[in-house]
């Protein structure tokens, strides 16, 4: 229970600005523009008070630490020799194997996506995708077998049910929703996993970075490459 | 502090042609706890393996990271290799730069620049493991097979043969199944009693088999190599010491009630063998209908019987005891279609059979002696109408599957009738003719040639008018309504689960499909395994078949059983998952997620916060743990952790993969 | 019966159990220091169980006290339909058994705070008898399920991405990890509470951005398919932040996705949403 200011002896503007908030919060017709304002009794914050609608078109939010001012990141370019950092969570039965089918049938696709090999999708904890997000991936992938052909029976039951959650809540807190995606990949589909780290490397090039503040250093003679593989 | 070891494969050109190993080696050396890089051309090769041996030495190294080709070429040589060193082999990450990197990348820098990435993600996962051991657990050289049919009854031989002790429970009071209720088989027609009676009798007779009938499994625990199994024999009234299986009570017996093994077109009396070349060849009472048993009154067998075999005080026996492995061989059932097929009489109309019941009337030892005769009166039918896919192929009414035999014993079902009665006229309704083994489409195409009319549609009708079976159908192939009046109609009707199979199935956790056929590990590459470490599956019960492909069935079954019970002992896999006792709360939602049941609660006596508590806290099996990690990410202290794979070291994987 | 009538017959009752010895401990509220206010009470004695109340200010849950006092016995306890659904849920995460706990349900009529405002989270509760007790007191109250369950989850995705972006930023910039949401919630029983874990390092202590985000996302996906929206992670939060508007919106996805599901209201067998799985789910990943 927030603590009021000077005791119980409630000020009446305290109390009004908590009724006004109450009213505020359950207001059905309550609209964007407020709510991004912020509440009643709110100190300025950085970055508080965007006009969204200046924003560019190709601004996402999802800070890194030691952003000090939002409006610096409001015109926002990534550099050219800015490579998107994709993680693929694959399980290591159906998906691990589809990749390396894509391998000995010499398919090509590009160089972004790193594959973190775990037995089953079902081992792969929301908490490694925020961790994946937060510490410098601008997307991750989570990759498993079809459901139904588990090699551990139910695993990717689980994923299905956990994922079609945890992407909505992603995408609710504000997340592009081409920078956390799913994909069912069996063994035999070494084309669709091609496919799959092709169209998620163009979405994401198109996106550009998740983190605005710090773009990292590549080398000039690795940036030297084109960005296809 | 970890001794971090990386090797970087050229694998002849594979690799190096695309990514410059040279320059992975550079940048791996400056990785924390990385204390030695070795570039090699082929690191599989012997005297590569040499080499990392020594390195291993000199360098007092204690985990490594192989960047070559995917782990799923090479994983397990590298594990063999570190088995022969100081180092764990468990201590090994394996970055997979050929088949995800230098295959399907042409650019070199980038290639080299990912080279880079995956290298440092592995060397940040191995700096997290921790060496891992396996255990050995002891394999109890004894089989359990449910079921005495032809599937059953193989398993059990082969396993026998190889010198193992097998125990067969069958639920019905002889061996045989289902086989030995049918005349003769396809393609070649060969009496099916005259070659299941030796197989019953050599079961019967082998020094390795025990067999006991009238029994079913009530319990289980335990895990592979070491099953606990509870099985009942229920009381058969009958001291198997004494009895000589004369035969004289059955004469005697004045309590007659329909016969099951005549599909009920005889009668049976109470004390009874199931049929006259039962395995064990003696008879048993039937508690339902003895009036011995029910009323008190009677009792003539026990007067007649010459060697006093009869024990109306029998009780049932139930024994508990250890297996290596167990094998499923319940087999099916027939679909009872008089509940799903009214449009066909459900059942008011006796001359309505089912195949088995067709099988045993063309059967010699049959109710009829061999005769084909009308339930209903006894004559002979001059017109038969086989209908086909009754119950199959129907996902409305029956089930959605094809029942795989019934096209060939339709065939010979006409062919039999045919046979029998010359002058007959034999109309066989299918939706297709499914031949597929050898000679079989040979065997149809006889059956064609004796005189069988293949109509291609189904029967919406059959009704009776004037002692005659109107059946009501069309011939799609020349588009026209069809209407036979028939004397006897025989229908293939689907095939189904045993009853009970599943549930004995579920205290294995063997999973069922959507039909209630028991589930194998792999439909193509594991077909009699199942999910369950040490459960096998064999015949009908994994699904529809013929009896050729059962027995071969049987055959592979039993050869994973030999496999398994030749060991000594089984490795256990040591990467599965572990309770963090001191985080565990105990609420057990791990424990439902486990699809191998690896999982229980268990109370534990613990001394904590200066107390001496007990708690519940889950615990492994490692027997059954397959290490897939479900548990891990449903636990949500993190309690629940998986060896291999552990938390800690995926998120530094993850780390380590955003350090630029 | 008044309020006040319920009152006198809870501490009765609380006196008999506690004097018969069928209970330890009973657990209530006593009146706080200042007036429209209360705090739990634990009452060992009869004498103590005077002090007990039953009044508008009664704000705080109290299911998951009894898991500190189930070991020196059985607890007594007065359950609204909240509490009750948070003794459901503690029991079906076996936190306590059904025998450590005696429940005196009572209905009600929405709790104020101390400045006499209806509270949020009694304006929107759904269940205001309680759904398990050993004894009723009182007549139940009528049960008006409240409109507009997930306007907040609709209002906040009716706005852009980038506008929902925004106001996250702001959620979690606010947010001071206190942990109080987490402390006051009966799902939140952990031994060890993943932001505490040393070892694995799931998430940083600081106080910034990306590692609020974290520990906000992974709570709701912790808690989710288990939250009986009793509110008071959003009543207890200094900061006002919309924890509720969070929960509902996984909620709202279950019932959309997987089929409707209360949690907390019996005692049984797993049907957790994310603990279970059918075949037949939802797919939109192939």
């Amino acid at each position: 229970m927030p603590m009021v200011d000077g005791g119980f002896h409630s000020s009446r503007k305290q109390r009004k600005r908590d009724e006004e908030l109450l009213r505020y919060r359950l207001d059905p017709e309550r609209i964007s523009p407020d709510v991004v304002s912020g509440t009643l009794n709110d100190d300025a914050l950085p970055g508080s008070g965007h006009n969204t609608e200046q924003w560019p078109d190709d601004m996402s939010v999802w800070e890194m630490p030691g952003v000090a001012d939002a409006a610096s990141t409001m015109r926002f370019k990534a550099p050219d020799s800015w490579k998107p950092r994709i993680v693929a969570f694959c399980c290591h039965w159906c998906t691990y194997t589809g990749a390396d089918l894509a391998g000995l049938n010499r398919m090509n696709y590009p160089a972004d996506v790193r594959v973190l090999r775990v037995p089953c999708s079902g081992r792969i904890n929301p908490q490694f995708v925020i961790e994946a997000l937060n510490k410098g991936c601008d997307a991750v992938l989570v990759c498993g077998c079809h459901p139904g052909d588990c090699h551990y029976v139910s695993g990717n039951y689980y994923t299905r049910r956990r994922m079609l959650i945890f992407k909505r809540l992603l995408e609710f807190e504000g997340l592009e929703p081409e920078r956390f995606q799913v994909r069912w990949i069996s063994g035999a589909e070494a084309g669709k996993f091609r496919d799959t780290v092709t169209e998620v490397c163009e979405q994401i090039r198109k996106l550009g970075p998740l983190h605005k503040d710090e773009v990292p250093f590549v080398p000039a003679d690795l940036a030297k490459g084109g960005d296809r593989a | 502090m970890s001794r971090i070891g990386v090797f970087i494969c050229h694998c002849g050109t594979n690799i190096s042609a695309t990514v410059d190993v040279e320059k992975v080696g550079e940048a791996a050396a400056k990785l924390p706890n990385v204390v030695h890089v070795e570039i090699n051309k082929y690191m599989c090769s012997d005297p590569s393996q040499d080499l990392v041996r020594e390195v291993i030495k000199e360098h007092k190294l204690d985990r490594i990271v192989m960047g070559t080709c995917s782990p799923r070429m090479h994983e397990l040589t590298w594990r063999k290799l570190l088995a022969t060193t100081d180092v764990n082999p468990y201590m090994l990450e394996v970055a997979n730069l050929r088949e995800q990197c230098s295959w399907v990348h042409k650019d070199r820098q980038v290639a080299t620049a990912k080279a880079i990435d995956l290298i440092k993600m592995a060397v940040a996962k191995v700096d997290k493991l921790s060496p891992l051991k396996t255990t050995q657990i002891p394999v109890t050289k004894r089989a359990l097979v449910i079921g005495g049919g032809i599937a059953g009854m193989q398993v059990a031989l082969d396993i026998a043969d190889a010198g193992f002790p097998v125990t067969i429970v069958e639920k019905k009071s002889s061996l045989g199944g289902n086989m030995v209720m049918l005349d003769k088989t396809f393609p070649t027609l060969d009496c099916s009693a005259c070659i299941c009676t030796p197989k019953m009798s050599e079961v019967g007779n082998h020094p390795n088999i025990t067999v006991k009938t009238l029994a079913e499994v009530e319990a289980m625990s335990g895990y592979v190599g070491n099953f606990e199994v509870t099985i009942r024999e229920k009381a058969k009234y009958i001291d198997y010491n004494l009895c000589t299986g004369c035969g004289a009570c059955e004469t005697k017996c004045p309590s007659k009630v329909p016969n099951e093994f005549d599909q009920g077109m005889s009668e049976r009396t109470s004390i009874y063998k199931l049929f006259a070349q039962a395995v064990p060849a003696k008879p048993v009472i039937d508690p339902v209908h003895c009036r011995k048993l029910t009323e008190g009154k009677c009792g003539v067998c026990a007067k007649i019987c010459p060697t006093g075999a009869i024990r109306y005080d029998d009780e049932d026996r139930v024994t508990t005891e250890t297996y290596g492995a167990v094998i499923f061989a319940t087999g099916y059932e027939l679909i009872d279609w008089k509940k799903i097929y009214g449009e066909y009489g459900g059942g008011a109309y006796p001359d309505v059979i089912t195949g088995l019941q067709f099988e045993r009337l063309v059967n010699a030892s049959g109710p009829t002696e061999g005769h084909i005769l009308r339930p209903s009166d006894g004559k002979e039918p001059k017109s038969v109408v086989i209908v086909k896919c009754v119950g199959s192929r129907d996902p409305h009414k029956g089930v959605s599957y094809c029942s795989r035999a019934c096209c060939m014993y339709g065939a010979k079902h006409a062919h039999q009738y045919l046979d029998k009665v010359p002058d007959g006229n034999c109309y066989v309704f299918y939706m297709d003719v499914r031949t597929p083994g050898k000679n079989y489409d040979e065997f149809y195409r006889n059956a064609v040639h004796d005189g069988a009319n293949y109509l291609r549609g189904r029967v919406s009708k059959i009704y009776e008018e004037n002692g005659k079976l109107i059946c009501l159908g069309e011939d799609t192939l020349s588009s026209r309504p069809v209407r036979v009046d028939a004397d006897m109609v025989v229908l293939e009707t689907a095939m189904v689960p045993s009853t009970g199979a599943d549930e004995v199935a579920a205290m294995f956790g063997v999973g069922r499909d959507k039909d209630n056929w028991l589930v194998e590990a792999h439909a193509k590459l594991r077909p009699v395994e199942t999910n369950t470490a040490g459960v096998y599956l064999a015949g009908v019960c994994q699904g529809p078949k013929d009896i050729p492909d059962t027995v071969c069935q049987a055959g592979a079954a039993a050869a994973k059983v030999i496999g398994l019970l030749n060991k000594p002992s089984l490795e256990s896999n040591p990467q599965i998952s572990r309770v963090n006792e001191s985080l565990c709360q105990g609420d057990g939602a791990c424990v439902n997620i486990c699809p191998y049941g690896a999982i229980s609660l268990v109370t534990k006596h613990f001394r904590e916060n200066s107390q001496h508590v007990d708690r519940t806290v889950a615990q492994i099996n490692p027997g059954l743990c397959q290490g897939c990690g479900a548990c891990t990410v449903t636990c949500r202290s993190g309690a629940m952790d998986l060896l291999g794979y552990t938390n800690e070291s995926i998120m530094r994987e993850v780390d380590a993969l955003c350090q630029w | 019966m008044t309020m006040a009538e319920v009152e006198q017959a809870v501490r009765t009752r609380a006196a008999e159990l506690l004097e018969s010895g069928e209970v330890a401990t009973f657990l209530g509220w006593e009146n706080g220091r200042f007036p429209h206010q209360t705090t739990p009470l634990v009452a060992s004695t009869a004498a103590q169980a005077e002090k007990l109340v039953w009044n508008e200010y009664c704000v705080n849950t109290l299911a998951k006290y009894t898991r500190d006092l189930a070991y020196r016995g059985r607890v007594g306890i007065v359950v609204r339909g909240c509490d009750s659904r948070g003794i459901v849920r503690l029991i079906n995460d076996k936190e306590i058994s059904r025998d450590d706990v005696y429940l005196i349900g009572v209905g009600c009529p929405g709790m104020r705070d101390i400045n006499d405002a209806p509270l949020k989270k009694c304006l929107e509760c759904r269940h205001k008898n309680a759904v398990l007790f050993d004894e009723f007191i009182g007549e139940k109250v009528d049960e008006v399920t409240p409109d507009g369950r997930f306007a907040e989850v609709e209002a906040v995705e009716a706005m852009s991405q980038k506008e929902r972006a925004a106001y996250f930023e702001r959620v979690y910039s606010k947010c001071i990890r206190c942990y109080a949401c987490r402390d006051v919630c009966p799902c939140c029983t952990c031994r060890e509470c993943f932001v505490d874990a040393r070892r694995e390092d799931w998430v940083g202590k600081q106080n910034n951005l990306p590692e609020n985000r974290f520990y906000g996302i992974t709570r709701v996906m912790h808690i989710g398919d288990r939250c009986i929206e009793c509110g008071e992670c959003e009543r207890v939060c200094p900061m006002d932040l919309p924890l509720m508007t969070m929960n509902r919106k996984v909620i709202r996805d279950m019932n959309d996705l997987f089929g409707e599901f209360e949690s907390g209201m019996e005692i049984g067998e797993t049907k957790e949403k994310l603990m279970t799985y059918e075949t037949s789910d939802p797919e939109e990943f192939m």
